[in-house]
């Protein structure tokens, strides 16, 4: 229950704060990158959920990991954080900061993930299917995927749409084992 | 892959793809994995997730939804743990939770997501789209239980009857015979299978080793009732959330005989391990826990559970409306069906007033209470007939075992009131002696073999000769003998004028008399 109420609480009042300071952009930013990191690196997760190192020493490594200096603003933030022992939800309190400012200033995020880069006019194409739909601005992480063999995978706001190679191939083994009772190898 | 798949196979399915059955785009929702913890997953995003919807992972594993957090869902595992990782995507697929339930499955062990899992192959029937949870059917689509569901057990179907739609709880302590209770039951439905009206069996085992399922498996299977019967096991070493869903996916399978005007019968062996497999979820999803850390829903988890076994109205048009029917069994509805259900709870030392067993108790319509020291005593089963009660029963007993059983419990009790101050020692009066000497040779009468279940017929006709003292005479240890010598003369001289005639719902005068002489005849060889 906890890791559904604190992070909301934490989130809201960071947003207030950055808001206040004209700092939101910014430590948008920043938590965008910070959520990042600790949802892909699991020992920085479990370094903030080591309970023998100290608060400082945890803070230390985290600003090692992001490499950038915090925004004073933000590092007053975490200073609060982990003066509450509140660090094991700091992914939590990101992840729900991003919401909450894409969210008051209609911002629609998503990835565009492709075999081969794309060309600008290409990306312009798909994206502005995707404008037209959304009404507000669209926020697009670029990422190339040999795997995907050809076409493209566009996620926006939590729904994905899935017109790449690879995922046809593997509707295609989904009917086939569908039909054959077994997992093709 | 190439070896089983012809040609004109794949071009079927080719030209199956082009007519749009494989679609070249696909439209999904999709969240992150955030936190995975032994079963349990936290998911970002997916923000129009459903309660107890089916969410599916890239490496093609399952979950389901449990809690709906403002800013996360917590999702069940339906496999290993180990092959999730953080930062997996997951996406909806818009179904809840549900088992695909044939004929087909009859005679197979399952696992509670319906794949089999005896090594026989696959189900290959196309079935119907059964959800685990369902609402239970309304007080419109029910019926009283007026139907005996016949166990076999004379000291059950005398004393404790179960009616076809009961809820009758099978409790007591480890080793006191409370799934051979369950086990006898599904064999004794195979003369009803026999006589083509069956009652299906869905045997659920929750958190038993797998030998164990192995061998009732083959205890069934040499009674001939596998053919009538469907395992649904989640083992020991499944997950936590498996075993909690497993009672679930029986239902949802007893369910599909009973909203199709068949009857059935569910055993849920046993409950106190899925309160636990539950209490294990929960306490992992970080709900609050109550008494003995189960969490608060723990009476809502079961009573919603054992709602679902009914007797469903027999008028059709009645049935056809029947609340929170599933779309796939539209137009299949039939009127006058039923689900059984037996659920068993394990009790630490005889403790009846513990949290799970006081719950399951008041949920049911009577208890099997079973009792170590009258296990060891060698009196099996080793029902304790004083606190075993069936509330409903008593209207589905046929006429005859009424009208023989009616004093029997009643007459016991006396029995055991009278037998416990004959240990101050004395003299005894005669009727004290009497009383004493028949509650003796009906508590010997009511022992009975494992595995071998017995008629009605002949049960009522073995009981009368109990109840009216005609035993009076043969010694106690030639009461067993006395038993089978009566019922093969019954069997051999007066089958169709007493056996089939109690069968069929009757007894008179006349019938009474031939069990008469041949009691006394048969007593007097052994006096």
């Amino acid at each position: 229950m906890n890791a559904s109420f604190i992070p909301v609480r934490y989130a809201g009042a960071l947003y207030e704060f950055a808001l206040g300071h004209g700092s939101d952009y910014e430590i948008y930013v920043q938590v965008g990158q910070l959520a990042g990191l600790l949802t892909n690196e699991k020992s920085l997760r479990e370094m903030l959920g080591n309970p023998v190192l100290s608060a400082k020493i945890k803070k230390a490594f985290l600003q090692q990991a992001f490499s950038s200096p915090f925004h004073p603003d933000l590092d007053t933030f975490l200073d609060m954080v982990f003066l509450k022992r509140r660090e094991t939800y700091l992914n939590f309190i990101f992840l729900r900061y991003t919401d909450i400012y894409r969210e008051r200033n209609n911002i629609h995020f998503g990835k565009l993930i492709t075999a081969v880069e794309v060309n600008a006019e290409t990306e312009e194409k798909l994206l502005g299917v995707m404008s037209k739909q959304t009404h507000g601005t669209l926020e697009i992480e670029k990422i190339v995927d040999k795997e995907l063999i050809g076409g493209f995978v566009l996620e926006v706001d939590n729904v994905r749409w899935d017109a790449s190679v690879a995922g046809q191939l593997k509707r295609v083994r989904k009917e086939f084992s569908k039909i054959y009772g077994k997992k093709l190898s | 892959m190439s070896d089983n798949i012809k040609v004109s196979e794949v071009s079927d399915i080719l030209r199956m793809q082009l007519e749009g059955v494989v679609s070249g785009v696909q439209f999904d929702e999709v969240g992150t994995v955030l936190q995975v913890s032994d079963g349990v997953v936290r998911i970002y995003g997916l923000n129009k997730a459903e309660a107890n919807e089916l969410l599916e992972f890239e490496n093609g594993m399952k979950a389901i939804v449990m809690n709906l957090e403002e800013d996360n869902v917590g999702a069940v595992l339906l496999g290993p743990t180990n092959l999730i990782k953080e930062g997996f995507t997951v996406k909806r697929t818009r179904r809840v939770a549900s088992i695909n339930v044939s004929e087909a499955m009859l005679g197979r062990v399952i696992n509670p997501l319906g794949d089999p899992i005896d090594g026989k192959g696959n189900i290959d029937a196309a079935g119907i789209e059964m959800p685990l949870e369902r609402k239970a059917p309304g007080v419109i689509f029910r019926q009283p239980v007026v139907e005996p569901l016949q166990t076999g057990l004379k000291a059950i179907d005398a004393m404790i009857p179960i009616g076809r739609g009961q809820r009758e709880l099978i409790i007591g302590d480890r080793q006191t015979g409370k799934t051979s209770i369950a086990v006898d039951t599904i064999i004794n439905q195979k003369e009803n299978f026999d006589a083509g009206k069956p009652v299906y069996c869905i045997y659920v085992a929750i958190g038993q080793k797998g030998s164990t399922v192995a061998s009732i498996v083959n205890t069934l299977k040499e009674h001939g009732a596998l053919d009538y019967t469907i395992i649904v096991a989640a083992n020991a070493s499944d997950s936590a959330a498996l075993q909690y869903f497993a009672p679930f996916a029986g239902a949802a399978i007893g369910e599909f005989f009973r909203d199709t005007g068949r009857h059935a019968l569910v055993v849920y062996d046993d409950l106190s391990k899925q309160a636990v497999a539950y209490r294990e979820v929960s306490l992992i999803l970080r709900r609050p826990s109550g008494r003995e850390a189960y969490p608060g829903d723990i009476f809502y988890l079961h009573s919603r559970l054992l709602e679902r076994a009914a007797k469903i109205n027999n008028q059709q048009e009645v049935a056809e409306q029947m609340n929170d029917l599933p779309e796939s069994l539209k137009g299949k509805v039939k009127g006058g069906g039923s689900l059984t259900a037996l659920p068993v709870i394990e009790t630490q030392a005889g403790d009846v007033s513990a949290y799970i067993p006081t719950n399951v108790i008041s949920i049911t319509d009577g208890q099997i209470f079973l009792d170590t020291d009258l296990f060891n005593q060698g009196n099996r089963p080793a029902i304790n007939v004083g606190i075993s009660v069936s509330r409903v029963g008593g209207n589905a007993q046929i006429k005859p075992m009424k009208k023989v059983a009616g004093t029997l419990k009643i007459d016991q009790a006396q029995y055991r009131e009278l037998e416990a101050f004959t240990k101050f020692g004395g003299d005894m009066d005669p009727v004290t002696a009497m009383t004493i000497n028949k509650g003796q040779k009906n508590t010997r009468l009511l022992v009975q073999s494992l595995h071998e279940p017995m008629p009605v017929e002949k049960q009522v006709a073995i009981l009368y000769c109990g109840t009216k003292g005609l035993l009076a005479n043969v010694p106690l240890d030639k009461v067993a003998n006395f038993q089978s010598e009566f019922l093969m003369v019954l069997e051999h001289t007066h089958k169709a004028d007493v056996l089939d005639v109690i069968k069929s719902g009757t007894i008179n005068d006349e019938l009474i008399a031939i069990i008469e002489t041949v009691a006394g005849q048969v007593a007097r060889k052994f006096a």
